[in-house]
């Protein structure tokens, strides 16, 4: 899976959190979650959780202090399903 | 170091089921702090509850330091609630919270980030969890409070959280208050167009709203 198309799924797994839904669908790497896309900090563990769920991966504390950014997102989600590849 | 730092939480809008999960939890709560709960302190707190009141003094501990370290990211594992105690004191004139949430229960701790050591206190009814940390245990100067609003939209939570900032700010600031938000994120408070150093935060989540500043400055 490429970038271009974590990025479409990913915004599968945001969208319960932001009532941004126009944003939503212009996200691109630079998006902020929180800043942009208005989503409570609080839902950030959801996300998180979401996307280990969804990709079948595990995300550390570490790794997972750096999801603000979509394209952070992806650099995490990417690099973990090669992992588990 | 003056700063301000705070969170509400609106329980209606957490999922108890999915916190309650090993997944979840082990995000937001080091081992250690799953073995505090154990304490018989906390017996009438529900594990689900507890987990969102140690989300939201780390949220609070966070917000406080990166007003001075503007770098920080959040990372819920690295602030660390080394104790929590109930806290007996009765509602004082430097706190505001709603009338009708008369069944408050107050818990008060200490917690450490890096080597920096911050004291916390909580708040949290069957419908709200509000906390606010600071950096002196007696918490002199600091104002607190926490009010319902009407609407949920984003633009209506951040806009009724600065109104009472502003209202609960003109009991102690003579001249026209204004809130501008920082390239960082937090609150700035301006009297009558001028910059103060007064430190503030805000937050809000579902229907409620919550504020907190430090009046060291004035």
């Amino acid at each position: 899976m490429d970038r271009t198309a974590i990025l479409t799924e990913l915004k599968n797994v945001i969208a319960p959190y932001t009532e941004n839904k126009a944003m939503l669908d212009g996200i691109n790497e630079d998006t902020d979650l929180i800043k942009d896309l208005k989503i409570n900090s609080a839902n950030l563990v959801d996300i998180i959780i979401d996307a280990e769920s969804k990709y079948n991966i595990e995300i550390d504390f570490d790794a997972a202090e750096k999801m603000y950014k979509v394209g952070n997102c992806i650099d995490i989600i990417y690099e973990k399903m090669n992992l588990s590849a | 170091m003056i700063s301000a730092g705070n969170d509400i939480i609106d329980l209606s809008q957490v999922d108890k089921d999915k916190t309650c999960q090993h997944k979840f939890y082990s995000k937001i709560l080091s081992s250690a702090e799953q073995v505090l709960y154990q304490q018989t302190e906390l017996a009438a707190l529900p594990f689900a509850h507890y987990v969102w009141l140690l989300w939201s003094v780390k949220e609070s501990a966070y917000k406080f330091l990166k007003r001075n370290q503007p770098e920080l990211l959040f990372s819920p594992i690295k602030i660390v609630v080394e104790s929590i105690d109930i806290y007996e004191e009765q509602q004082s004139s430097d706190s505001d919270f709603l009338a009708s949430d008369n069944k408050i229960r107050r818990y008060k701790g200490k917690l450490t980030s890096g080597k920096q050591t911050l004291y916390f206190r909580s708040n949290i009814t069957d419908k709200w969890i509000a906390s606010f940390v600071n950096h002196d245990e007696r918490f002199e100067n600091v104002h607190v409070g926490v009010q319902t609003i009407d609407e949920q939209t984003y633009l209506a939570q951040s806009t009724s959280a600065k109104t009472l900032l502003i209202k609960s700010l003109n009991v102690y600031l003579k001249g026209a208050i204004d809130i501008e938000k920082s390239t960082i994120g937090y609150p700035m408070v301006f009297c009558d167009s001028k910059k103060t150093d007064i430190a503030a935060s805000l937050s809000h989540s579902g229907i409620y709203v919550s504020y907190a500043f430090n009046l060291c400055a004035i």
